[in-house]
C-alpha cells in the first residue's frame, strides 16, 4: 500500500500516513496540484511558512513502464505567484516510487533561519542529518559528496547556492545516472521554496524497498507493450532518430529556419550563428573530441528515448551535461553568444549554482538590453553568474531573480515574460499557438504545459499553420493532454510517439489504469487533463489572477519581428476561450 | 537564384558543407517548382523530411512555386521532426 511521507521542518519530524482520498488517484503534477489546491493557501507568500513543497513521482514511475522517470515538485511559485507545477527526469522518481512512496510533503518553517538540513529515505524511513557542511556548495561537488557519504546510486534532489538564497529563479536539481547535476525541475523557483524550509537536499535510496503496487499486472504489461512499440518505431524518439542523434537542440536549426528561434531578447526571429550551436554541432564535437562525450545518453535508467547528452572538453573530459535546446538557445542565441564550449560553461554555472537555464538566459538577455553588459559578452555573462549569483552580491540576487525583477531593475521595455516567467526559445509571433499556451497557461510562460509545436512546426499530432491565429482549441486539447501527461510520469516525449500512433495513446492510459486498478480509457484523457487545470486556475483566481493577466507582454503586439514581420494578432477574446470550459 | 539551405548530410551539396557556417546552394532559376529545384542539386525525394519555403513549413512544398530571391530549406530524414 502506497504511502505519503509529511515532512515538518518545523520539528523536523517526518512520518508516513495514509494517501488520503482526494490524492489516492493522482501522481506527479495531478498529485502535486491537488495537495496545494487543498493545503496551501493561495495567498500565502510562496517563502512563508504555510507554502509547502510538494514532490509526487508519476502514476507508472518505478514501474517497467518506458520512460517514465519523471518527478514533479509543486506548491506555490515564488517566482510567478501562481501555482506551480515543474517536472525532470534523473533518478529520483523511480527511487521514491519503489520505497512504495506516492509523494512527500515538505512544510512548516524551520525554528532557526539559516539551517539547513539533509533529508534521508530509505525502506527503513526518513531521518534528518544536519547539512551544515553543505551550505554554499554547488550542486556538482553536493551530489559527489552525497554519493561518498550515502552510496554510490542514490538519488539526490537538492538545491545552490541560490536556492540557499531563496532567489525566485532557483531550480530543484536532481542527480543523472552518473551523478551530475544535469536535471533541473527549474521553473518557477521552486528551489527557493526548498531553501525557505532549511532543506538542503533529500537523499533516496530504495535498496530493499517494496516495489510500486499494481493493481493488475497482466493488463499492466499488456499496456506498456503497444507503448514501448510506438515509441521505438516514430521517426522522432526511435534509436537513431532525431532526438536520439542531435538531442533535442536539432531544433535550433529548425525553428531558425522557421524564423521562430527568439534571437537578442526577443527582437529577432533568425540567429547568424545557429548552425555553430545546433544539435548537429553539439553532435559533431562530441564525436571529435570522443572521451566521456556521448549523444544518445538517457537522463534516468529505463528511458528508451535517450535525448541527453554529455559534452566534452576538447581533452574528452567531462564538462556539461545536458546540452539542450532550451538551455543552448537561453544562454546562447538569446544573449548573442555563439560559440559552444561558451555555452557549455554557461550551463554548468546554472547547473552548479542552482538556477533554470531558459529564465536565466534569458535574465542576462534583458541584463544586456539594459546595457549591463553587451550582446555576445559570454565571459561577462559567466561572471554574472559564477560570480554575482553564486556569491550572493546585490547585483546577483538581482540577476538570481529572473527576467522580471531585472528589466525593472534596468528600465527594460522588451522583457519577454508572462505571470513573471520567461518565454522559452519558441517566439509567439511567428508561432501563434505557443503565445496561446504561454499567456493561458496556469504555470505563466511554458512551452512543456501545451506544446502546440508539435502540429505547428513538425506536423506531430495533425498539421496547423503557425500563422493562424485561431488556436483556443488547439492549446485547450494540448493544456488538457499534457496535464495528464505530466501526472502519469511518463515523459512529454512520449508523446510525440503517441500523439500519432493510436496504439501507443491508448497504452498510455492502460497502464496507469492498471497501477490503479481504474477503468480509465483514451476518452478519459481531456476529462483528468482539465480537472486538473480546473483546480489550478482556482488557485490561481483565488490568489488574485484573472484574465487580465492571460496576456502576453505588450510589446509582442506592436513590435514586428524578423524575418516575417509579423505581430502577436491573437485576440484577447480568442485567449478567454481557451479556458472556457 | 533561389537559395537553398542545407542541413545535415545535405550540407554535401553545398560549397560549404561544415556545420560551423551556413551551408548553401545556389540554383540557377527564374521561376520552378520545388521538385525542380531538388532535382537541380540532385536531391531525390526520399533524402528530405522537413521543407521550408521562405521560412514557412509546407507539406506539400514540392508542388510549390518558388522564384528568384526566394529561400528553401531542405531537413534530410534524420533530422526528420515529422511523422507523416
Amino acid at each position: 500500500m502506497s504511502r505519503l511521507l509529511r515532512v515538518n521542518m518545523a520539528d523536523l519530524k517526518a512520518a508516513f500516513e495514509e494517501v488520503p482520498e482526494p490524492y489516492r488517484l493522482w501522481g506527479g503534477r495531478g498529485f502535486t496540484s491537488m495537495v496545494t489546491s487543498r493545503e496551501v493557501p493561495p495567498n500565502c507568500h510562496p517563502l512563508g511558512p504555510n507554502n509547502k513543497l510538494v514532490i509526487a513521482p508519476g502514476i507508472v514511475s518505478g514501474t517497467a513502464a518506458p520512460t517514465s522517470g519523471r518527478t514533479s515538485f509543486g506548491g506555490k511559485s515564488p517566482l510567478t505567484g501562481t501555482i506551480k507545477e515543474t517536472n525532470v527526469g534523473g533518478l529520483s522518481s523511480q527511487k521514491i516510487a519503489r520505497l512504495g512512496i506516492k509523494g512527500i510533503i515538505v512544510e512548516g518553517h524551520p525554528k532557526e533561519a539559516g539551517q539547513f538540513w539533509l533529508l534521508k529515505i530509505n525502506k527503513d524511513g526518513a531521518e534528518f542529518l544536519p547539512a551544515t557542511d553543505l551550505v554554499g556548495k554547488g550542486m556538482y561537488e553536493v551530489c559527489r559528496t552525497l554519493w561518498e557519504r550515502h552510496g554510490k546510486g542514490v538519488a539526490v534532489i537538492g538545491i545552490g547556492p541560490a536556492g540557499e538564497y531563496r532567489l525566485t529563479n532557483a531550480g530543484i536539481c536532481v542527480n543523472d545516472p552518473e551523478n551530475s547535476a544535469g536535471r533541473y525541475a527549474g521553473r518557477g523557483g521552486m528551489g527557493a521554496v526548498m531553501g525557505s524550509k532549511g532543506l538542503k537536499a533529500i537523499v533516496v535510496d530504495d535498496t530493499g524497498g517494496p516495489g510500486v503496487e499494481i493493481a493488475d499486472q497482466t493488463r499492466f504489461r499488456a499496456a506498456i507493450k503497444p507503448l514501448t512499440d510506438a515509441s521505438l518505431k516514430h521517426d522522432i524518439v526511435k534509436k537513431g532518430g532525431a532526438l536520439n542523434t542531435y538531442g533535442t537542440n536539432v531544433l535550433a536549426n529548425i525553428m531558425n529556419e522557421a524564423g521562430g528561434y527568439p534571437t537578442r531578447n526577443f527582437s529577432g526571429g533568425r540567429f547568424e550563428l545557429t548552425g555553430q550551436i545546433s544539435g548537429e554541432a553539439v553532435a559533431e564535437i562530441v564525436k571529435k573530441r570522443g572521451g566521456v562525450g556521448t549523444t544518445g545518453h538517457p537522463c534516468h535508467p529505463g528511458c528508451i528515448i535517450q535525448c541527453s547528452n554529455i559534452y566534452p572538453y576538447p581533452d574528452g573530459k567531462f564538462h556539461t551535461s545536458v546540452l539542450e535546446y532550451e538551455s543552448v538557445w537561453a544562454l546562447g542565441a538569446n544573449c548573442g553568444i555563439g560559440n559552444l564550449d561558451d555555452i557549455a560553461d554557461l550551463i554548468w554555472a546554472c547547473n552548479d549554482v542552482g538556477l533554470d537555464t531558459i529564465e536565466a538566459g534569458a535574465t542576462i538577455a534583458v541584463a544586456m538590453e539594459g546595457g549591463l553588459l553587451k550582446f555576445g559578452d559570454a565571459e561577462g555573462a559567466k561572471k554574472l553568474l559564477n560570480e554575482d549569483v553564486r556569491g550572493g552580491t546585490p547585483l546577483g540576487r538581482i540577476i538570481g531573480c529572473g527576467a522580471e525583477t531585472t528589466g525593472r531593475a534596468f528600465g527594460v521595455v522588451r522583457v519577454p515574460t508572462v505571470k513573471g516567467q520567461a518565454m522559452p526559445a519558441y517566439e509567439p509571433r511567428a508561432v501563434k499557438g505557443i503565445g496561446v499556451t504561454y499567456a493561458t497557461s496556469t504555470m505563466g510562460a511554458d512551452h512543456t504545459s501545451g506544446y502546440t509545436i508539435a502540429p505547428e512546426i513538425l506536423s506531430v499530432g495533425g498539421k496547423a499553420d503557425p500563422f493562424n491565429p485561431q488556436k483556443a482549441e488547439l492549446s485547450r486539447s494540448f493544456q488538457a493532454a499534457t496535464a495528464f501527461i505530466d501526472t502519469s510520469g511518463y515523459c512529454l516525449f512520449d508523446a510525440f510517439a503517441v500523439l500519432d500512433i493510436p496504439e501507443g495513446l491508448a497504452g498510455m492510459v492502460e497502464s496507469c489504469a492498471a497501477v490503479l486498478g481504474t477503468k480509465w480509457t483514451v476518452d478519459d484523457i481531456g476529462r483528468l487533463g482539465i480537472e486538473v487545470l480546473k483546480v489550478e486556475r482556482a488557485f490561481n483566481a483565488a490568489a488574485g489572477f484573472t484574465k487580465a493577466h492571460d496576456r502576453l507582454p505588450e510589446f509582442m503586439k506592436y513590435e514586428p519581428l524578423p524575418p516575417h514581420n509579423t505581430v502577436f494578432d491573437v485576440t484577447d477574446e480568442d485567449l478567454d476561450k481557451v479556458h472556457a470550459y | 537564384m533561389i537559395e537553398v539551405h542545407l542541413y545535415g548530410r545535405l550540407r554535401r551539396l553545398a560549397a560549404q558543407s561544415g556545420v560551423w557556417r551556413p551551408s548553401i546552394a545556389w540554383v540557377d532559376l527564374q521561376e520552378g517548382t520545388v521538385a525542380q529545384v531538388m532535382e537541380a542539386l540532385g536531391v531525390g525525394p526520399e533524402e528530405v523530411s522537413n521543407i521550408f519555403i521562405n521560412g514557412r513549413y509546407d507539406p506539400a512544398a514540392p508542388d510549390q512555386t518558388v522564384r528568384s530571391g526566394d529561400r528553401i530549406g531542405l531537413f534530410p530524414p534524420d533530422m526528420r521532426m515529422l511523422y507523416v
